[in-house]
């Protein structure tokens, strides 16, 4: 591996999880969770554990891509010019409200957060570290990288992955309630996923855009199983948990099971998808 | 703000590796870490001419290392600010603010920043900056036998040879504004199917 460091997948994959499981918090925070006999409290506070555990493990996979670790403290320098020092803000930013949210749900004796707009600033500082992610990755030398797919990519996974685990969290998946069942929050969770995969799909043609007639050395050859596979699994997990979360569940076990093995497949597409993304890197000039 | 650069003519080089190996001994740098590295470039193909083959291959050589371009794109990225432009236009790196992030090496379009493993610090050409404060030239122009490679003044060595700065497989100068004249091959003008043919060898150089 040159480019694409186990590091770095684990990082951005993680990290961008994080920000689509918050974005999926939000939404039940603001839908019609009460009558749909979901505990909140109890969502709330798996989610954003999850959330926080997931966001402190991404930033210490970060490290492992670092030659000298100690140096990073200069890593705010150049906010002006570079979006990697951008990203950093925004990561530690995220991270930090993460834990206050998480502080706050499981401090004894709080109710769930009564009021969103704790999770609601949660929320749009993910946004805005996907955003600066992404920009970190689009530079003018990179043609592989430097199109709006890099940013659909980064967001899309973010969305799929986030939400497909929500749907698959506990609290929700042994819902039994008729009117859950019914909810239309269930509706807009699948109509995200869907929305995102298609809008991966668009993306894709955004990145085929044909290399601007300049000097190369060494483009990079990507197989056609790298960019099968993924879309396989992204495909088959997408499609599976839509119809598991929309059809009535008449065997809940069963179903919880296929949800599962959904997400399964759709988290390893977003590994694979983002190692093929970093080896795809190739510059201008040499 | 004065600004050393370098000239190199593609006509006349002759793919020795010398200037490689005088970088390397000057620095003292350990197997697998170049800054100066020579791209061998061919292009073209055979063709039938009644019972006969004919070449119409083509093929020369760009000697390349740290431009210390007057807008660094390794410069304006680094998160750390750790790299920096000296008063004589030469692009250094301070290692102590370097954290190894290799976010420098991605966007340098001259592949002129690499890794010191043994340090976890980028590392990069200073156009040996030490000979140059002692009123010498780098080791790699000394050591050209061709004597096609030049360091100088950017303005005066594009006085005496022009201002081109790309060949394949060179990007287009607006990208970081290299400080660098170069003379072009005369065959490196035909649209042919160029090729770095050293791929293995310079590769994560
Ligand atoms: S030493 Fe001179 S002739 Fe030999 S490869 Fe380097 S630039 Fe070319
Ligand atoms: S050639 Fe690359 S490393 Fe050197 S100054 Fe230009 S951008 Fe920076
Ligand atoms: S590797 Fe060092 S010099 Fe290069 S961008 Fe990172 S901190 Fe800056």
């Amino acid at each position: 591996m040159h480019n694409s460091e186990w590091s770095l997948i684990l990082f951005t994959v993680l990290g961008q999880f994080s920000a689509g499981l918050t974005t999926g918090l939000l939404i039940l925070h603001l839908s019609d969770f009460h009558k749909t006999g979901i505990n909140l409290q109890q969502t709330l506070r798996k989610g954003i554990m999850i959330a926080a555990i997931c966001m402190v493990v991404a930033m210490l996979a970060s490290f492992f891509h670092l030659s000298a670790p100690l140096a990073s403290v200069y890593a705010l320098s150049n906010l002006k010019h570079s979006w990697l020092s951008r990203e950093i803000v925004m990561v530690s930013i995220f991270t930090g409200l993460l834990a206050v949210t998480a502080l706050r749900i499981w401090h004894p004796g709080r109710e769930a957060l009564k009021s969103p707009w704790l999770l609601l600033l949660v929320t749009v500082a993910g946004w805005l570290m996907i955003y600066t992610m992404a920009r970190i990755y689009m530079l003018p030398t990179v043609p592989a990288w430097n199109t709006p797919h890099t940013l659909i990519r980064f967001f899309t996974s973010g969305f799929i992955t986030g939400i497909g685990f929500l749907l698959i969290m506990p609290g929700l998946i042994q819902i039994k309630h008729q009117s859950f069942n019914n909810s239309p929050m269930l509706y807009i969770f699948a109509g995200i996923i869907s929305a995102s995969f298609l809008i991966r799909l668009a993306g894709t043609f955004l990145a085929g855009a044909p290399v601007p007639e300049e000097n190369i050395a060494f483009v990079s050859q990507i197989p056609l199983t790298a960019i099968l596979l993924p879309w396989t699994l992204w495909f088959t997990g997408s499609i599976l948990l839509i119809w598991q979360v929309l059809k009535p569940a008449a065997q809940p076990t069963r179903s919880g099971n296929l949800k599962k093995l959904a997400f399964v497949l759709i988290i390893l597409a977003a590994f694979i998808d983002r190692y093929f993304f970093y080896e795809s890197f190739y510059r201008l000039g040499v | 703000m004065k600004q050393w650069a370098f000239y190199f003519d593609a006509s006349q080089c002759s793919g020795c590796k010398t200037c490689q190996v005088a970088c390397k001994d000057k620095h003292d740098h350990p197997v697998g870490m170049r800054w100066r590295n020579v791209y061998e470039v061919a292009g073209g193909e055979w063709k039938p001419k009644g019972h006969n083959w004919i070449s119409g291959i083509r093929s020369y050589n760009i000697s390349m290392a740290c431009n210390h371009c007057e807008d660094p794109i390794c410069m304006t990225k680094c998160p750390n600010k750790a790299i920096y432009k000296n008063g004589e236009g030469l692009v250094l790196i301070d290692e102590k603010r370097c954290m190894g992030c290799h976010y420098c090496a991605w966007a340098c379009p001259y592949g002129a920043l690499h890794l010191d493993k043994s340090k976890g610090k980028m590392t990069k050409c200073t156009m040996c900056a030490d000979y140059i404060a002692e009123g010498k030239l780098p080791s790699c122009v000394t050591s050209c036998p061709m004597r096609v490679l030049e360091a100088g003044e950017l303005s005066e060595l594009r006085e005496n040879y022009g201002i081109n700065a790309e060949s394949f497989p060179l990007p287009p100068p607006h990208y970081t504004k290299p400080a660098l004249v170069l003379k072009k091959h005369p065959g490196a003008t035909a649209k042919v199917n160029w090729k770095v043919i050293n791929r293995e060898e310079i590769k994560n150089a």
